[in-house]
């Protein structure tokens, strides 16, 4: 008898045969995973298209919605990136993006101007809303206008919470204190202030957190209704010309960047500014609310 | 929802048909195992080899390098997910890899933050091998990959657990995978850039099914690692006891 019969020798062989097949066997197997994985990263040649979105556009739920019907039609697959717009238009410029979907129409002509996206499609619009607590102590709802109610808000003292993270609601909020006679960097957003909240994140969580103060914030109405179920503050002011929320979507420049997919994004984008697609955007209704009205200018 | 616009990555069986919220955990679970897995497994692949080496070192370079080593430990996962996004992003020296927000990109940034972990854990374990049996080893002619081998055969409990930690790190890291991935749906998102989402969304209920997800694997993970540890000290000795009763074979 050799020595693998040893009673002791051959237990501890028989145990650790288990883990010897296991350890080359999960090994390879996470190897195939992650080679498929990496192989699959490389998309060139799919129908597939890469949008970054503001975050509103994905709270609210319209671009699921809207994708839905695309992809059904056409068999383009589009995968999103949510992101604030100032974050979009800088995706947009180092070109990780096929296209921008955004809501800052300064900047957003500023891109377009510098070369780095084709054209500007505006294809619909919502509205912001001045919200806060019902009890309303700086006076909001009776204010003539979004400026008028900001400056009782900073007279008041009461708690504003803003995005801070460069987005199209941050911008627009900017230059609604601005038009209300203040330098936003010297009178609003500065650590002294200790009314002036800075969320830094998305609309939805910034909703959230001026509902637990109890504050006034400025949102679009789309994110608001989504979530207007579980939130105490209600719309204060709304329906002014200074609070249109114009949304636009931008191919980026295959001169700039000759990888972008400009075809597949003008399929895209010929879709939103369809009459299909408007009158898809203007049946979007959450919790009976209708959302967003279309107001694209041009056809394909 | 449709599901065609389901990531092709993981087709769902035929006959298999789920609402999309399931559909959905099932996928960003997936997607977080592969994605930390395949870095963990990449990152034994080249820092338990160097570990090893680096632990029978005794001198200025082990030092130096152990250093080095601990230095990225501390290296915060949003820093190296910035870093990673400016070498792959399209701009970046790496842009024409096309890797900025896949899968692949975010397997790269894990295997940098969770190789310094295997090699620095590796190398106390290889270190901590009494002296004599290194010594030993060499006297006995091992060289090169046997004494590797050797080596690693005297030090697998450390290195197991080496391993076992860079993925329970690997699996709940958000700040690097969220900036080189994107947090696509369906494409990019792991357990912790979804949970992130879906909270800022407003889904608790969703975010925390996720997170309890999360919290399993955390816990198999290390109740593993725990196993192992045990069965080296005197725990052993228990389970052999247990072994040895009728009916049972394994040790």
């Amino acid at each position: 008898m050799d020595e693998n019969t040893h009673p002791r020798r051959s237990l501890s062989i028989h145990g650790k045969r288990g883990i010897r097949v296991a350890i080359p066997v999960a090994m390879v197997a996470g190897l195939l995973i992650t080679v498929y994985l990496v192989n699959t990263s490389f998309s060139g040649e799919r129908k597939e298209l890469l949008i970054v979105t503001t975050t509103s556009v994905r709270d609210s739920g319209v671009f699921d919605y809207l994708l839905e019907d695309f992809t059904g039609k056409t068999g383009i697959n589009v995968f999103y990136i949510p992101a604030g717009s100032g974050q979009a238009l800088e995706y947009g410029k180092r070109g990780d993006a096929d296209g921008l979907l955004v809501h800052a129409p300064e900047d957003e002509a500023r891109f377009v101007r510098d070369g780095y996206g084709t054209k500007r499609y505006p294809f619909m619009y919502n509205g912001f809303a001045l919200v806060g607590p019902p009890e309303d102590p700086a006076g909001v709802s009776r204010a003539g206008s979004p400026a008028e109610a900001l400056g009782n808000i900073r007279e008041n003292r009461s708690v504003f919470v803003t995005r801070g993270d460069e987005s199209g609601t941050h911008l627009k909020e900017k230059r609604l204190w601005e038009k209300a006679g203040f330098n936003y960097t010297r009178d609003i957003n500065t650590r002294d202030n200790q009314w002036y909240l800075n969320a830094s994140s998305g609309m939805g969580n910034t909703l959230l957190i001026a509902d637990e103060m109890y504050g006034y914030t400025l949102c679009d109405e789309a994110t608001y209704y989504s979530y207007a179920s579980r939130l105490h503050i209600i719309i204060l002011l709304k329906d002014h010309p200074d609070l249109i929320n114009q949304y636009s979507i931008i191919p980026v420049n295959p001169a700039i960047h000759p990888h972008v997919k400009y075809q597949l994004t003008m399929e895209l984008v010929c879709y939103l500014i369809s009459e299909e697609g408007q009158d898809r955007i203007s049946a979007y209704e959450v919790n009976g609310h209708k959302l967003f009205t279309p107001n694209a200018s041009e056809r394909c | 929802m449709h599901l065609n616009g389901a990531d092709p990555m993981i087709p769902s069986p035929p006959g298999f048909t789920c609402d999309e919220e399931t559909f959905r955990v099932i996928e960003v679970t997936v997607m977080t195992l592969a994605v930390s897995g395949g870095a963990t497994i990449i990152a034994g692949l080249i820092g338990i080899p160097l570990g090893i080496y680096l632990g029978m070192k005794r001198g200025r370079l082990f030092l130096v390098i152990m250093t080095l080593t601990h230095t990225f430990y501390g290296m915060p996962p949003v820093l190296a997910g910035l870093l990673f996004y400016l070498l792959l992003s399209r701009n970046g020296p790496l842009g024409s890899l096309g890797l900025i927000f896949t899968p692949a990109a975010m397997i790269l940034v894990q295997v940098f933050l969770v190789t310094p972990i295997v090699i620095g854990l590796t190398a106390s374990a290889v270190g901590s091998v009494e002296k004599s049996v290194l010594d030993t080893a060499i006297t006995l002619g091992a060289r090169g990959r046997t004494l590797l081998k050797t080596m690693a055969k005297e030090a697998r409990t450390g290195i197991l657990s080496a391993v076992m930690i860079a993925f329970g790190s690997a699996i709940s890291e958000v700040g690097a995978v969220i900036l080189v991935g994107g947090n696509i749906k369906w494409r990019t998102q792991v357990l912790t850039t979804a949970i992130l989402i879906e909270t800022e969304k407003g889904n608790i209920e969703y975010a925390v099914t996720l997170g309890c997800i999360l919290l399993l694997l955390s816990v198999v993970t290390y109740s593993i690692l725990t196993y192992i540890q045990a069965r080296e000290t005197g725990m052993k000795i228990r389970l052999r006891r247990k072994g040895s009763k009728p009916g049972r074979k394994r040790g």
